[in-house]
Protein backbone atom coordinates (compact mmCIF):
# COMPACT_ATOMS: atom_id res chain seq x y z
CA UNK A 1 0.00 0.00 0.00
CA UNK A 2 1.00 3.44 -0.79
CA UNK A 3 2.17 5.87 1.93
CA UNK A 4 -1.01 7.97 0.04
CA UNK A 5 -3.04 5.49 0.51
CA UNK A 6 -2.06 4.64 4.30
CA UNK A 7 -3.48 8.44 4.67
CA UNK A 8 -6.34 8.27 3.26
CA UNK A 9 -7.00 4.83 5.40
CA UNK A 10 -6.10 6.38 8.55
CA UNK A 11 -7.69 9.27 7.77
CA UNK A 12 -11.14 8.16 7.02
CA UNK A 13 -10.39 5.32 10.11
CA UNK A 14 -9.93 8.52 12.30
CA UNK A 15 -12.96 10.13 11.08
CA UNK A 16 -14.94 7.07 11.71
CA UNK A 17 -13.29 6.69 15.02
CA UNK A 18 -13.70 10.40 16.51
CA UNK A 19 -17.56 10.42 15.22
CA UNK A 20 -18.55 7.55 17.40
CA UNK A 21 -17.87 9.82 20.67
CA UNK A 22 -21.52 11.12 19.48
CA UNK A 23 -23.71 8.86 21.44
CA UNK A 24 -20.89 7.61 23.70
CA UNK A 25 -21.02 4.80 21.25
CA UNK A 26 -18.04 3.42 23.48
CA UNK A 27 -18.50 -0.40 22.30
CA UNK A 28 -18.17 0.53 18.79
CA UNK A 29 -15.09 1.86 19.00
CA UNK A 30 -13.70 -0.77 20.48
CA UNK A 31 -14.04 -2.12 16.88
CA UNK A 32 -11.40 0.17 15.98
CA UNK A 33 -8.75 -1.11 18.23
CA UNK A 34 -6.36 -4.05 17.76
CA UNK A 35 -7.88 -7.30 19.60
CA UNK A 36 -4.60 -9.34 19.25
CA UNK A 37 -3.25 -6.39 21.68
CA UNK A 38 -2.99 -7.71 25.41
CA UNK A 39 -2.36 -4.56 26.93
CA UNK A 40 -4.06 -1.75 24.85
CA UNK A 41 -3.63 1.74 26.66
CA UNK A 42 -6.03 4.61 26.47
CA UNK A 43 -4.68 8.01 28.84
CA UNK A 44 -7.85 10.21 29.08
CA UNK A 45 -6.86 14.09 29.42
CA UNK A 46 -9.05 14.29 32.69
CA UNK A 47 -7.43 10.74 34.02
CA UNK A 48 -4.07 11.58 36.26
CA UNK A 49 -2.80 8.13 34.48
CA UNK A 50 -3.15 5.66 31.58
CA UNK A 51 -5.68 3.25 31.60
CA UNK A 52 -4.20 -0.46 30.79
CA UNK A 53 -6.22 -3.37 29.78
CA UNK A 54 -9.60 -3.73 28.85
CA UNK A 55 -11.56 -3.70 32.17
CA UNK A 56 -9.62 -0.62 32.95
CA UNK A 57 -10.82 1.15 29.76
CA UNK A 58 -14.08 -0.09 29.75
CA UNK A 59 -14.85 1.23 33.40
CA UNK A 60 -13.71 4.16 32.45
CA UNK A 61 -16.06 4.18 29.05
CA UNK A 62 -18.73 2.84 31.71
CA UNK A 63 -18.05 6.14 34.47
CA UNK A 64 -18.51 8.37 31.12
CA UNK A 65 -21.66 7.35 30.13
CA UNK A 66 -22.91 7.61 33.65
CA UNK A 67 -21.48 11.08 34.32
CA UNK A 68 -22.34 12.91 30.96
CA UNK A 69 -25.42 13.85 29.37
CA UNK A 70 -24.53 13.91 25.82
CA UNK A 71 -20.45 14.12 23.86
CA UNK A 72 -19.25 15.59 20.70
CA UNK A 73 -16.06 15.69 19.40
CA UNK A 74 -14.60 17.07 15.96
CA UNK A 75 -11.05 17.09 15.24
CA UNK A 76 -8.45 18.73 12.64
CA UNK A 77 -4.62 18.30 11.28
CA UNK A 78 -3.53 14.84 11.01
CA UNK A 79 -0.20 13.87 10.87
CA UNK A 80 1.25 10.81 10.56
CA UNK A 81 4.76 9.38 12.33
CA UNK A 82 5.59 6.22 10.35
CA UNK A 83 7.59 4.18 12.93
CA UNK A 84 8.33 0.84 10.87
CA UNK A 85 6.60 -0.68 7.96
CA UNK A 86 3.60 -1.74 9.81
CA UNK A 87 3.00 0.82 13.12
CA UNK A 88 2.40 4.07 13.01
CA UNK A 89 1.33 7.53 15.13
CA UNK A 90 -1.36 9.96 14.30
CA UNK A 91 -1.27 13.03 15.58
CA UNK A 92 -4.02 15.31 15.72
CA UNK A 93 -5.89 18.31 17.04
CA UNK A 94 -9.58 17.23 19.10
CA UNK A 95 -11.91 19.51 21.17
CA UNK A 96 -15.01 17.66 22.73
CA UNK A 97 -17.92 19.36 24.28
CA UNK A 98 -20.04 17.48 26.68
CA UNK A 99 -23.17 18.07 29.31
CA UNK A 100 -21.99 16.89 31.99
CA UNK A 101 -24.94 15.70 34.93
CA UNK A 102 -24.28 16.81 38.58
CA UNK A 103 -24.61 20.20 40.86
CA UNK A 104 -20.61 20.76 40.16
CA UNK A 105 -20.34 21.27 36.91
CA UNK A 106 -23.83 20.54 35.08
CA UNK A 107 -26.01 23.03 33.58
CA UNK A 108 -24.18 24.35 30.71
CA UNK A 109 -21.90 22.54 28.21
CA UNK A 110 -17.78 22.43 28.22
CA UNK A 111 -15.65 22.06 26.04
CA UNK A 112 -11.71 21.56 25.74
CA UNK A 113 -8.62 21.21 23.58
CA UNK A 114 -6.49 18.09 23.64
CA UNK A 115 -3.99 16.75 21.31
CA UNK A 116 -4.46 13.15 20.71
CA UNK A 117 -1.29 10.64 20.18
CA UNK A 118 -2.91 7.50 18.71
CA UNK A 119 -0.80 4.45 17.75
CA UNK A 120 -1.69 2.07 14.85
CA UNK A 121 0.01 -1.33 13.92
CA UNK A 122 -1.59 -2.71 10.79
CA UNK A 123 -3.32 -5.88 10.51
CA UNK A 124 -4.52 -7.68 7.25
CA UNK A 125 -8.43 -6.52 8.06
CA UNK A 126 -6.53 -2.73 7.85
CA UNK A 127 -5.09 -0.61 10.59
CA UNK A 128 -6.35 -1.20 14.23
CA UNK A 129 -5.50 1.28 17.45
CA UNK A 130 -3.37 -0.28 20.32
CA UNK A 131 -2.74 3.11 22.16
CA UNK A 132 -4.23 6.80 22.41
CA UNK A 133 -2.79 9.61 24.61
CA UNK A 134 -5.04 12.44 25.22
CA UNK A 135 -2.75 16.01 26.16
CA UNK A 136 -4.51 19.03 27.60
CA UNK A 137 -1.97 22.20 27.78
CA UNK A 138 -0.14 22.59 31.04
CA UNK A 139 -2.53 24.22 33.80
CA UNK A 140 -0.20 27.83 34.04
CA UNK A 141 0.05 28.45 30.46
CA UNK A 142 -3.73 27.43 30.17
CA UNK A 143 -4.35 30.61 32.89
CA UNK A 144 -2.27 32.62 30.87
CA UNK A 145 -3.85 31.91 27.60
CA UNK A 146 -7.16 32.85 29.39
CA UNK A 147 -5.65 35.69 30.46
CA UNK A 148 -4.32 36.72 26.69
CA UNK A 149 -7.64 35.76 24.85
CA UNK A 150 -9.75 38.78 27.69
CA UNK A 151 -7.43 41.45 26.28
CA UNK B 1 4.67 -7.92 22.16
CA UNK B 2 5.12 -5.71 25.26
CA UNK B 3 7.86 -4.76 27.46
CA UNK B 4 10.98 -5.34 25.00
CA UNK B 5 12.56 -3.11 22.88
CA UNK B 6 15.14 -0.69 24.11
CA UNK B 7 15.43 0.33 27.52
CA UNK B 8 13.24 3.65 28.99
CA UNK B 9 17.16 4.97 30.11
CA UNK B 10 18.30 4.36 26.23
CA UNK B 11 15.40 6.27 24.90
CA UNK B 12 15.07 9.34 27.65
CA UNK B 13 18.94 9.45 27.55
CA UNK B 14 18.37 10.74 23.66
CA UNK B 15 15.43 13.23 24.17
CA UNK B 16 17.59 14.40 27.36
CA UNK B 17 20.65 15.14 24.62
CA UNK B 18 18.15 16.33 22.12
CA UNK B 19 16.52 18.55 24.61
CA UNK B 20 20.28 19.94 26.21
CA UNK B 21 21.23 20.71 22.35
CA UNK B 22 23.59 17.89 22.40
CA UNK B 23 24.66 17.78 18.32
CA UNK B 24 25.97 14.16 18.67
CA UNK B 25 22.24 13.01 19.20
CA UNK B 26 20.96 15.24 16.19
CA UNK B 27 22.50 14.33 13.16
CA UNK B 28 22.18 12.53 10.71
CA UNK B 29 18.58 12.72 11.88
CA UNK B 30 16.51 9.69 9.64
CA UNK B 31 12.82 11.62 10.13
CA UNK B 32 11.57 14.88 11.41
CA UNK B 33 11.02 15.27 15.03
CA UNK B 34 7.55 15.61 15.95
CA UNK B 35 6.53 16.68 19.25
CA UNK B 36 3.46 17.61 21.77
CA UNK B 37 4.97 19.61 24.23
CA UNK B 38 2.98 20.21 27.62
CA UNK B 39 3.75 24.10 27.29
CA UNK B 40 2.41 23.95 23.60
CA UNK B 41 -1.29 24.11 22.34
CA UNK B 42 0.50 22.94 18.93
CA UNK B 43 1.33 19.50 17.45
CA UNK B 44 4.83 20.49 16.33
CA UNK B 45 6.03 18.60 13.63
CA UNK B 46 9.01 19.22 12.20
CA UNK B 47 12.65 19.05 13.34
CA UNK B 48 12.80 23.13 13.05
CA UNK B 49 10.13 23.78 15.16
CA UNK B 50 10.91 21.39 17.71
CA UNK B 51 14.09 22.58 17.98
CA UNK B 52 12.54 26.32 18.31
CA UNK B 53 10.23 25.20 20.50
CA UNK B 54 13.00 24.09 23.42
CA UNK B 55 15.04 26.90 22.76
CA UNK B 56 12.12 28.93 23.80
CA UNK B 57 11.23 26.48 26.83
CA UNK B 58 14.45 26.00 27.93
CA UNK B 59 14.24 30.64 28.08
CA UNK B 60 11.71 30.08 30.71
CA UNK B 61 12.45 27.38 32.67
CA UNK B 62 15.99 26.29 34.52
CA UNK B 63 17.71 22.95 34.64
CA UNK B 64 15.33 20.09 33.57
CA UNK B 65 15.37 16.69 36.01
CA UNK B 66 13.45 14.17 34.58
CA UNK B 67 12.31 10.85 36.28
CA UNK B 68 10.63 8.61 34.08
CA UNK B 69 8.75 5.06 35.12
CA UNK B 70 7.90 2.31 32.41
CA UNK B 71 4.23 1.93 31.75
CA UNK B 72 4.24 0.03 28.53
CA UNK B 73 6.82 -0.51 25.36
CA UNK B 74 6.45 -2.05 21.86
CA UNK B 75 9.57 -3.23 20.08
CA UNK B 76 9.49 -1.88 16.25
CA UNK B 77 10.57 -3.29 13.51
CA UNK B 78 14.47 -3.08 13.13
CA UNK B 79 15.23 -2.14 16.72
CA UNK B 80 13.33 0.61 17.49
CA UNK B 81 10.89 1.39 19.90
CA UNK B 82 7.40 3.06 21.30
CA UNK B 83 7.50 3.78 24.70
CA UNK B 84 4.88 4.82 26.89
CA UNK B 85 6.07 6.52 30.56
CA UNK B 86 4.96 7.99 33.32
CA UNK B 87 7.50 11.49 33.88
CA UNK B 88 7.92 13.55 36.91
CA UNK B 89 9.38 16.70 35.50
CA UNK B 90 11.57 18.75 37.83
CA UNK B 91 12.95 22.61 37.08
CA UNK B 92 12.39 26.24 38.06
CA UNK B 93 10.88 29.13 37.07
CA UNK B 94 13.59 31.04 35.37
CA UNK B 95 12.29 34.33 36.40
CA UNK B 96 11.28 34.02 39.93
CA UNK B 97 13.80 30.30 40.39
CA UNK B 98 10.74 29.02 42.10
CA UNK B 99 10.77 25.55 42.24
CA UNK B 100 8.05 23.61 39.18
CA UNK B 101 7.17 20.11 39.19
CA UNK B 102 4.72 18.12 36.23
CA UNK B 103 3.65 15.12 35.65
CA UNK B 104 3.05 13.63 32.44
CA UNK B 105 2.36 10.46 30.36
CA UNK B 106 5.26 10.51 27.86
CA UNK B 107 5.04 8.70 24.41
CA UNK B 108 8.39 7.91 23.03
CA UNK B 109 9.34 6.90 19.39
CA UNK B 110 12.80 5.35 18.67
CA UNK B 111 13.39 4.29 14.66
CA UNK B 112 16.46 2.78 13.30
CA UNK B 113 17.91 4.44 10.34
CA UNK B 114 19.42 3.05 7.24
CA UNK B 115 22.46 2.03 9.44
CA UNK B 116 20.41 0.30 12.24
CA UNK B 117 20.56 3.48 14.80
CA UNK B 118 18.13 4.51 16.92
CA UNK B 119 16.90 7.60 16.69
CA UNK B 120 14.03 9.77 18.69
CA UNK B 121 11.20 10.21 16.36
CA UNK B 122 8.44 11.41 18.19
CA UNK B 123 7.89 12.61 22.20
CA UNK B 124 4.09 13.68 23.26
CA UNK B 125 4.61 15.55 26.71
CA UNK B 126 0.71 14.43 27.96
CA UNK B 127 -0.37 16.66 30.68
CA UNK B 128 -3.43 15.68 32.66
CA UNK B 129 -6.71 18.07 32.26
CA UNK B 130 -6.58 21.28 34.72
CA UNK B 131 -10.22 21.31 35.74
CA UNK B 132 -9.81 18.08 37.24
CA UNK B 133 -7.11 18.93 39.28
CA UNK B 134 -8.71 22.08 40.49
CA UNK B 135 -11.66 20.35 41.56
CA UNK B 136 -9.62 17.99 43.40
CA UNK B 137 -7.69 20.31 45.28
CA UNK B 138 -11.21 22.44 45.99
CA UNK B 139 -11.92 19.06 47.71
CA UNK B 140 -9.19 18.45 49.73
CA UNK B 141 -8.78 22.08 50.74
CA UNK B 142 -12.56 22.12 51.85
CA UNK B 143 -12.00 18.80 54.18
CA UNK B 144 -8.67 20.55 55.48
Amino acid sequence: MTASADHDALAALIDAYVARSAGMRFEEKRGFWDADEPSPVLKPEEEAAPLVGWPAIEGYWQRTRSLLGSLQSKHWGLHLVPLDSDTILALYNMIWSAEVDGPFLGGSPLAAHVRVTMALRRRPAGWRVFAVVESHVDGDVFVRQLYKAMA
Amino acid sequence: MANAGEPVDTIMAAWQGFDSGDSANLSPWPVDVSLVAFDSTDIITTMADTRSHLAQRARALGPLTRDWSEIMRWPLAGGGTLLIAAETLHSTDARTDEPMVRHHTIVAAMVADEAGQTRLAHMTEATPAFLPLVIAQYKRASLS
